[in-house]
C-alpha cells in the first residue's frame, strides 16, 4: 500500500468524499454485492451443481457465498472471475490461503464473535454449524469463470 | 460491519464537522486545540480508508471520537482501513497527553467500537471487554499499539521489561514508529543492540553529557545505517518508458531480523534482489538469507576497529554459513574511501579470503550523524 496520508480536509474535500460515499452506498449497499463473477458463480452452483440458497451475508474478505448440498451438508463457494486458474487465484491472508482449514475456521470464528463485522444472525448459525463439524470437513468449492470466454469450471479443494 | 443509516448517519456528522472546523479555525486564520474537534481523512491516492472526527476530552482525558468511518477496500489486505484509523487514534490518544482511553461517541455505530477495529483487535489476538459500550481501555490500547507497531516477540518481550523497570512507556515506543521518527527495523536494532535503548528512545542525555550522548549517536547512526539499507532493499524500480521509477505503492518482499549479538542484520528474500553498494553485480535469490554486519564507523575508526570487526564477521560466518548459500557482508559508511589505499587493499584482501563481501553505503559518517542528532532532538519535542 502506497502511504496513506491523513488530512484535514477543506469543504470542498468532504462534499466530493460524501458523493463518493453516498454513490456507493446507494448503488450497492453499504457492500460491493454487484460483482458480475460472483452472480455467474452463484447461478452455476444453482442450476448446474443442484446446490441449495442458504441464507447468508456476504462480508469484504469473507466467504462469497454459502450453500447446502442434496445431503443437507454445508458447501462454501469462493468464486474467481480471472485469466489465471481458480485456485492460482487464492490470496494468502495472515490466516492462511483463501479456502485453507485454518481460514475457513478463522472466518467461521469471527462469524460467530458479535462484535465482529462479519456477524449476523444467519452467519453465526453458519459459523456455529462449520465449527461443529470441523472446518476440515466442510465441502470447498471453487468456481472459476474465465472473463473473455466466460466458461466456467469447478475445483473442489475439499 | 455498519449499516446503510449509520455510514450515513456518520457522514452527515462528517461534513457537519468539517463545516464548523472551516468557520472556527480556517476562515480565521486559527489553529485547533487538541480539545477541539478535528476532522481527518486518510486516503492513498483516490481511496478513502478511513474519516474520522476526533478531540481530547479534558474532563475524562481520553480521547473522545465523534466520527470514525471505516472502508475496507476488497483490493487492499484485510483490515487495511481498521489499521490506518486505529494506528491514527492510538497515536492521537498519545500525542493528546490522555490516559489512551478512547470512548466513541453514539454517532459510531450507534456508540460501540466500530466492528472493523474489533476484526483487527481478533486478527491481533486482543479481547476487547467494552465493545458495546464504546470504550477501548488504557490497558486494552496499550496490546494493539504494540500490536500495530509490529515488533517481533524478542523486542516486545525487552520494551514489555523496561515498562516493568519504569525506564521507558511502550506507548512512548510505538508513537516514535508510528509518527516516523525510527522506523521498525531501526528501533529493533535499538532495542535489542544497545545497552540502553531507553536513553536513546526517550532522547535523555544531553550535549553536554558528552560520553552518554556520544555513545547514543553512535548506537543511533548504526541503527540508521542499517535502516537506509533496508529501505534500499525494499524499494522496489519499475522500468517505464525507457526510465527507472521507484514505485511507491510496492515493496520487495523481504524479511528482515536482527542479530543483537553482533549488530547485524539477516534479510531473507521472497524474490530475486539486486545487491547494492558492492563491487560486483550479485543477486540474492529467493529463499537465500544475507547476513550483514552495520558498523558506521569513521575512516579512522575502520583502521583502529578493522581487526575487532574481522573477528565478528568469523564469528558470524561460523554462526550463519552452515547454510552454505548464505552470503555475508560487511556495511561500512562512504567514510571507507578516506582510509589509506594501502590499508583499503589490505582490508579488501581479508575481507576476500573469508568470503566476505564489502558493502559501501553512499552515506558518510557525516550525514549519519547529522539525522541521528535531527531524530534525538526530535524525540526530544515528543511526550516523555
Amino acid at each position: 500500500m502506497s502511504q496513506c496520508c491523513g488530512k484535514i480536509p477543506t469543504e470542498e474535500d468532504a462534499g466530493y468524499i460524501a458523493l463518493v460515499v453516498l454513490n456507493t452506498v446507494q448503488r450497492y449497499g453499504n457492500i460491493w454485492q454487484g460483482d458480475l463473477g460472483e452472480q455467474m458463480a452463484t447461478e452455476h452452483a444453482v442450476k448446474e451443481l443442484n446446490l441449495g440458497t442458504e441464507r447468508f451475508d456476504k462480508k469484504i474478505h469473507g466467504y462469497d457465498n454459502v450453500f447446502r448440498d442434496g445431503a443437507g451438508k454445508l458447501v462454501i463457494v469462493e468464486a474467481k472471475a480471472t485469466k489465471s486458474s481458480g485456485v492460482a487465484s487464492l490470496k494468502d491472508t495472515v490466516h492462511g490461503r483463501e479456502g485453507s482449514v485454518e481460514w475457513v475456521e478463522y472466518k467461521a470464528t469471527l462469524m460467530c464473535d458479535p462484535t465482529s463485522s462479519f456477524y449476523s444472525a444467519a452467519n453465526a448459525m453458519i459459523g456455529e454449524e462449520i465449527l461443529r463439524v470441523g472446518a476440515a470437513n466442510v465441502e470447498f468449492l471453487v468456481i472459476h469463470i474465465d472473463p473473455e470466454s466466460q466458461l466456467v469450471d469447478v475445483t473442489q479443494l475439499r | 460491519m455498519p449499516t446503510t443509516e449509520e455510514v450515513l448517519h456518520g457522514l452527515e456528522a462528517f461534513k457537519k464537522h468539517v463545516t464548523d472546523y472551516e468557520n472556527s479555525f480556517r476562515k480565521r486564520n486559527k489553529l485547533p486545540k487538541n480539545f477541539d474537534y478535528r476532522p481527518y481523512r486518510w486516503c492513498s491516492r483516490d481511496i478513502v480508508f478511513s474519516l474520522l472526527v476526533v478531540k481530547h476530552n479534558r474532563k475524562g482525558n481520553f480521547l473522545e471520537v465523534d466520527v470514525c468511518l471505516i472502508a475496507n477496500p476488497p483490493q487492499y489486505v484485510e483490515n487495511s482501513g481498521a489499521k490506518v484509523a486505529l494506528g491514527f487514534l492510538l497515536s492521537e490518544s498519545y500525542k493528546c497527553g490522555g490516559s489512551m482511553e478512547i470512548v466513541f461517541t453514539s454517532n459510531v455505530e450507534g456508540g460501540r467500537v466500530p466492528a472493523y477495529i474489533c476484526d483487527l483487535a481478533i486478527e491481533m489476538g486482543v479481547k476487547l471487554k467494552h465493545v458495546f459500550e464504546g470504550h477501548i481501555t488504557p490497558f486494552e490500547a496499550r496490546q494493539l499499539y504494540l500490536g500495530l507497531a509490529g515488533f517481533s516477540q524478542t523486542a516486545k518481550e525487552k520494551i514489555m521489561k523496561m515498562a516493568v523497570d519504569k525506564l521507558i512507556s511502550p506507548e512512548r515506543v510505538c508513537f516514535l514508529i508510528m509518527g516516523g521518527v525510527w522506523s521498525l527495523s531501526e528501533a529493533e536494532s535499538i532495542i535489542l543492540g544497545s545497552r540502553h535503548p531507553e536513553r536513546l528512545l526517550q532522547s535523555a542525555s544531553d550535549p553536554e553529557d558528552r560520553h552518554l550522548y556520544l555513545n547514543d549517536l553512535r548506537v543511533a547512526g548504526s541503527a540508521i545505517l542499517g535502516g537506509v539499507l533496508d529501505r534500499k532493499l525494499l524499494r522496489t524500480e519499475l522500468f517505464e518508458g525507457g526510465q527507472i521509477v521507484e514505485s511507491e505503492d510496492e515493496e520487495s518482499p523481504l524479511a528482515i531480523d536482527f542479530d543483537s549479538v553482533y549488530f547485524a542484520k539477516i534479510y531473507h528474500a521472497d524474490t530475486e534482489l539486486m545487491i547494492p553498494w558492492i563491487d560486483e553485480n550479485k543477486m540474492l535469490s529467493a529463499g537465500q538469507r544475507m547476513v550483514v554486519l552495520v558498523r558506521a564507523r569513521s575512516d579512522g575508526e575502520i583502521q583502529k576497529y578493522f581487526l575487532n570487526d574481522l573477528g565478528s564477521l568469523k564469528k558470524l560466518i561460523a554462526k550463519y554459513r552452515k547454510d552454505a548459500t548464505t552470503m555475508v557482508f560487511y556495511l561500512v559508511p562512504r567514510d571507507f574511501e578516506d582510509v589509506s589505499l594501502a590499508f583499503q587493499t589490505q582490508i579488501i584482501s581479508q575481507l576476500k579470503k573469508e568470503g566476505v563481501y564489502l558493502m559501501l553505503a553512499p552515506d558518510s559518517m557525516t550525514s549519519l550523524d547529522k539525522e541521528a542528532i535531527r531524530r534525538l532532538e526530535t524525540g526530544r519535542r515528543t511526550r516523555q
